[in-house]
């Protein structure tokens, strides 16, 4: 049982700690996928290095955390919440990786005409990330706010929605000078980068009714 | 000393049946809702009752003791087995019961078999007790839950750090609890005694304690070790889901 102040100071840091290095996973993922764009190898490697590094972080604080919660019993009632949320969170640093994989794996071909639109589905999905992050933060210390927090990651969500339906219809129904599998190949794409803005909707609609609990 | 201590034993069991049933009242929900281990509370809860037991135990021996006649030994003892047959049985049946209850219809179950006189200002006053008891703890529940919320709503505290404050409060209030029990049961327990029993005063130095601490002693180690060995058993049903 938790009685010592020292213990539970440590978890709020690792927790803190979490929720930023899930934050910078993001950045670095949206710098990446610019450079892939730009045609950069160079910076986009290091990114990859970069999110890699934040990546195996988080998963180590993620397991101290899971740890602490249950060894020393803290917020029993609400431990497999917590436990969720970091996991949810987990999540959106790990697409975010694995998606930069992909475009390092696969190395999608991406016509001219399509890169100003990649570029900008790349930055209203991981804004919906970004949107997440302080109403994570504010569930921790205020969780009656967090609802008015979240209306924005909705709308980002629902942004990156539509640019990445209009990415693929450009591609289906303009882009004649493509094969069908490198059609095929780049609507994945748009799908890697619009899946962080999904993440970030699921840890928003998680947050919107754990609010609710946590309010005494 | 063996006759004595043979007497005794219905009210220790009594103690022992107090401490099994009644610590569920105090740390039931910080343990149920695993805010608190059963050994911390069941330490504190046990400390504070004896404490509670000799410091302020006498006030309610007072007002029991005038309900009515249990003067000699052998009328103490079946009073107080009386009372601890009905408060073991309802815990062998896993139901919270009222040690006080047990103990006033013994006492009036005793005056009607000696053909005594049941004290009615008296024991108008402990029924109204029994019902004032529950509406002011209702009151005072909603009232203070009503003060706790608007104080964490003004206060920007991470949920980590409201746990650790609520557990403080639990164990505060379960050790204020558990001083309160002490001192309010232990004349359920050993109250019927006071007047047949007499042991000489001790001096610590510092302190002394009385005749009437001493049993009191007695009797808050009894439903310390009830608390200890058998109340396990009776937080389960306070555990929230």
């Amino acid at each position: 049982m938790s009685i010592l102040f020292k213990q539970v100071k440590q978890l709020v840091l690792e927790v803190d700690e979490f929720i930023s290095t899930v934050e910078q996973g993001v950045l670095i993922f949206k710098q990446g996928v610019y450079n892939y764009l730009d045609k950069d190898k160079k910076q986009f490697y290091d990114k990859i290095k970069n999110i890699e590094r934040l990546e195996a972080q988080a998963d180590k604080l993620q397991r101290n955390i899971d740890k602490e919660l249950y060894l020393h019993s803290i917020l029993p009632q609400h431990a497999s919440d917590i436990e969720e949320l970091i996991d949810k969170l987990d999540e959106i640093i790990d697409r975010s990786k694995e998606s930069l994989y992909e475009f390092d794996v696969e190395i999608p071909y991406i016509p001219d005409e399509l890169i100003r639109d990649f570029k900008r589905l790349t930055d209203v999905s991981t804004e919906a990330a970004m949107a997440v992050f302080p109403a994570v933060s504010t569930f921790f210390t205020e969780p009656s706010k967090v609802k008015a927090m979240l209306p924005k990651v909705y709308f980002y969500e629902k942004e990156s929605d539509k640019l990445s339906r209009n990415i693929k219809r450009r591609l289906f129904h303009e882009m004649d000078n493509l094969k069908l599998s490198q059609k095929i190949h780049l609507r994945y794409f748009a799908l890697h980068i619009e899946t962080i803005s999904d993440k970030a909707e699921n840890l928003a609609d998680f947050l919107s009714i754990n609010a609710l609990k946590f309010n005494l | 000393m063996i006759t004595l201590l043979f007497f005794l034993s219905s009210g220790l069991f009594l103690g022992w049946s107090l401490g099994a049933n009644d610590a569920a009242n105090v740390f039931g929900t910080a343990v149920g809702s695993r805010m608190v281990k059963f050994r911390l509370a069941a330490i504190i809860a046990s400390l504070f009752v004896i404490i509670g037991a000799i410091v302020q135990g006498a006030g309610a021996s007072e007002t029991l003791g005038k309900l009515g006649s249990v003067s000699t030994l052998a009328a103490a003892f079946t009073v107080a087995l009386s009372a601890a047959l009905t408060v073991y049985w309802m815990t062998r049946l896993k139901l919270p019961v009222s040690t006080s209850q047990s103990i006033v219809g013994a006492i009036i179950g005793w005056n009607l078999f000696t053909n005594n006189p049941t004290d009615g200002h008296t024991l108008t006053k402990i029924l109204t007790t029994w019902v004032s008891g529950p509406i002011l703890g209702a009151i005072f529940a909603a009232l203070l839950y009503l003060l706790v919320k608007k104080i964490l709503e003004h206060i920007r505290f991470h949920v980590f750090y409201r746990d650790l404050v609520i557990r403080w409060g639990l164990i505060i209030v379960g050790g204020f609890g558990a001083y309160s029990l002490g001192a309010n049961n232990i004349a359920n327990v050993m109250g019927v005694f006071t007047t047949s029993v007499h042991f000489p005063d001790i001096n610590f130095g510092i302190f002394q304690l009385s005749g009437t601490q001493q049993l009191f002693a007695i009797g808050g180690i009894a439903i310390a070790i009830g608390i200890v060995t058998y109340s396990k058993e009776l937080w389960k049903p306070l555990e929230t889901p």
